[in-house]
């Protein structure tokens, strides 16, 4: 069934329940919501947009995005989420990968202006009529939404999410963390990403409220508002909560003390640090997610109830299959590769073979981890090559291509350094012509800002005379991580 | 010797990589697109190293615009030409 379904039953059961809070506190009962994501959807037939056709939506948090978002799923679309801040060669890569009918974003942006296809969204809204409710979601389109990941060769691939794995989901969690109509959620999360958005979709369904956030900024006064607006359930990576618990930890244990539970997700989180939220909360539920966009929330730990397990990222979710090794040889007690089957797990990429991504219907996540005897499994670390900043992955190829744009590098590799906050941070190692000092770093890092998001931005350079490569020319980026923790004695 | 203006010019080049027009009293996390939570605790870090000052979790939390990192720096004797 149509996930904007679920938004229709709830709109219709609880219509003057607010759903949205915008930044600016502007606030959006389920009714108001129903009836603007209608009118959208009537706008973009009008634009030509028909059932099954593709269209991306690249906004910040904000209650205008999900007008487009359930506006295209009213209308049969499949959406292609994209980061507000995603570069604009980016976003005409996966305008023309995705094969999109319309890119629809809040504003005129300069830079992007030789895209084609682009739809802003309109002033005039409410003068629309509203798109007949036997015309809503009456399309069978399986797919969604379509995220796209960093691919294991520097191009991103396009997720391919069914209904049906988005409504496995939402299942799973409201099942585990209880979550009902009274609950009122305050998200930082970037809601074009599969946690924040993942959460937004049980919200709608069970017809609770989302108060959105942009970012996690001005934190004494987010903290405030957790008491201000009785928020139940603050969700957040462990970079941001490792950042909380270290400058404001007394203001979240006053703040925070009524809040139902907390869940971070996107990377893990170090036992020492869940202990201090454990001891911060008392009386909150903390749990931990582990998955990937391409399977989400695969398992997960109320770490209250586990004391004994604050390294692991706990046991398979509801419904989802997960093992260790191989599905001819799974093993417990031993580092392999894990594994993931189940009906939330995608079926696979936009238009490539998916085949080597899976081993007899088991998606093969590239992450290795290690499963106990009772089920806990505890995430080691990635086989393929890719940096994960507090949830944030990207491969090394995605900044060493933007790097040898410049006149000045003659060759260069990146690698994932360790992070206090938040897990890994960029490294670059360049070489160049010429002299090299603090200048040219600062060149270089600008000159990625200008074409890459920022968190892609490196965190340091290091210029040295040779990249480490081995006899067939593959980057031993074992041994420049190594030159890292030396520079560090 | 560089003046306190180009030492923090400095500092906010290499954390958050603007470029000099955009060392402006009034410019913060909106109009900087590199400025973060997380770039504040750079911030921060980087000011104590290097004008011996080390900020408050609480003045950190209140920094929204470069006026304000110079503000907090005041009540230390460090000040600004602008």
């Amino acid at each position: 069934m149509n996930i904007a379904r679920n938004f229709i039953n709830t709109a219709q059961r609880v219509p003057d329940k607010p759903f949205l809070i915008g930044s600016d506190d502007s606030e959006i009962t389920y009714r108001k919501m129903y009836s603007l994501a209608r009118k959208f959807a009537s706008m973009l037939r009008d634009e030509g947009v028909e059932p099954n056709d593709r269209v991306i939506i690249t906004f910040p948090n904000s209650v205008e995005y999900f007008i487009c978002y359930l506006g295209a799923l009213f209308n049969s679309c499949t959406a292609l989420l994209v980061d507000f801040r995603t570069r604009p060669q980016h976003l005409d890569y996966f305008r023309t990968n995705g094969e999109v009918k319309r890119w629809i974003t809040p504003k005129q942006r300069p830079e992007y202006q030789d895209i084609p296809g682009q739809l802003l969204f309109p002033e005039n809204l409410e003068s629309y009529s509203e798109l007949a409710e036997e015309e809503l979601c009456a399309t069978d389109n399986p797919i969604a939404l379509i995220m796209y990941t960093s691919g294991s060769t520097g191009v991103p691939k396009g997720v391919c999410l069914s209904h049906d794995n988005l409504q496995h989901t939402i299942k799973s969690i409201t099942s585990w963390a209880n979550i009902d109509e009274d609950d009122r959620e305050l998200t930082t999360l970037s809601l074009t990403h599969l946690f924040g958005l993942a959460h937004v979709h049980i919200y709608w369904t069970n017809g609770g409220t989302v108060y959105i956030k942009e970012k996690l900024q001005r934190i004494p006064k987010l903290l405030q508002q957790l008491t201000d607006w009785k928020i139940t359930s603050f969700p957040g990576t462990p970079g941001g909560f490792k950042m909380i618990l270290d400058q404001h930890q007394d203001q979240f244990r006053e703040h925070g003390k009524n809040l139902k539970y907390i869940i971070i997700n996107s990377a893990p989180m170090s036992p020492e640090y869940v202990q201090k939220m454990l001891d911060t909360l008392p009386n909150t539920k903390i749990y931990m997610y582990y998955g990937l966009t391409e399977a989400s929330r695969s398992s997960y730990i109320c770490y209250n109830d586990h004391r004994d397990k604050l390294a692991t990222v706990g046991r398979p979710s509801p419904g989802a299959s997960i093992i260790i090794g191989t599905p001819d040889k799974s093993i417990i007690n031993e580092t392999g590769e894990i594994l993931i089957n189940g009906p939330h797990v995608t079926e696979g990429y936009l238009g490539i073979d998916s085949s080597e991504y899976f081993d007899d219907g088991w998606l093969k996540t590239g992450d290795s981890g290690c499963m106990d005897d009772d089920g806990f499994i505890t995430w080691e670390g990635r086989i393929k090559e890719q940096i994960n900043i507090d949830g944030l992955k990207l491969t090394p190829m995605e900044v060493e291509e933007i790097l040898m744009e410049h006149e000045r590098v003659k060759d260069c590799a990146i690698v994932g350094a360790p992070d206090p906050l938040t897990g890994e941070s960029i490294a670059g190692f360049v070489v160049v012509e010429g002299e090299s000092d603090k200048k040219l770093e600062i060149e270089l890092r600008k000159f990625c800002k200008g074409k890459l998001e920022v968190y892609k931005i490196p965190k340091q350079i290091i210029f040295i005379d040779e990249i480490p490569r081995t006899d067939s020319g593959k980057t031993k980026r074992m041994q420049l991580k190594e030159k890292l923790s030396g520079e560090k004695k | 010797m560089a003046s306190n203006d180009e030492k923090l010019l400095r500092i906010l080049e290499e954390v958050l990589l603007i470029d000099d027009d955009q060392y402006k009293d009034d410019y913060g996390p909106d109009e900087i697109e590199t400025w973060d939570s997380l770039a504040t605790v750079n911030i921060a870090a980087a000011v104590e190293k290097e004008f011996g000052y080390a900020m408050e979790p609480e003045q950190m939390a209140e920094l929204e615009c470069i006026g304000d990192i110079k503000e907090a720096l005041k009540p230390s004797g460090v000040t600004f030409d602008a």
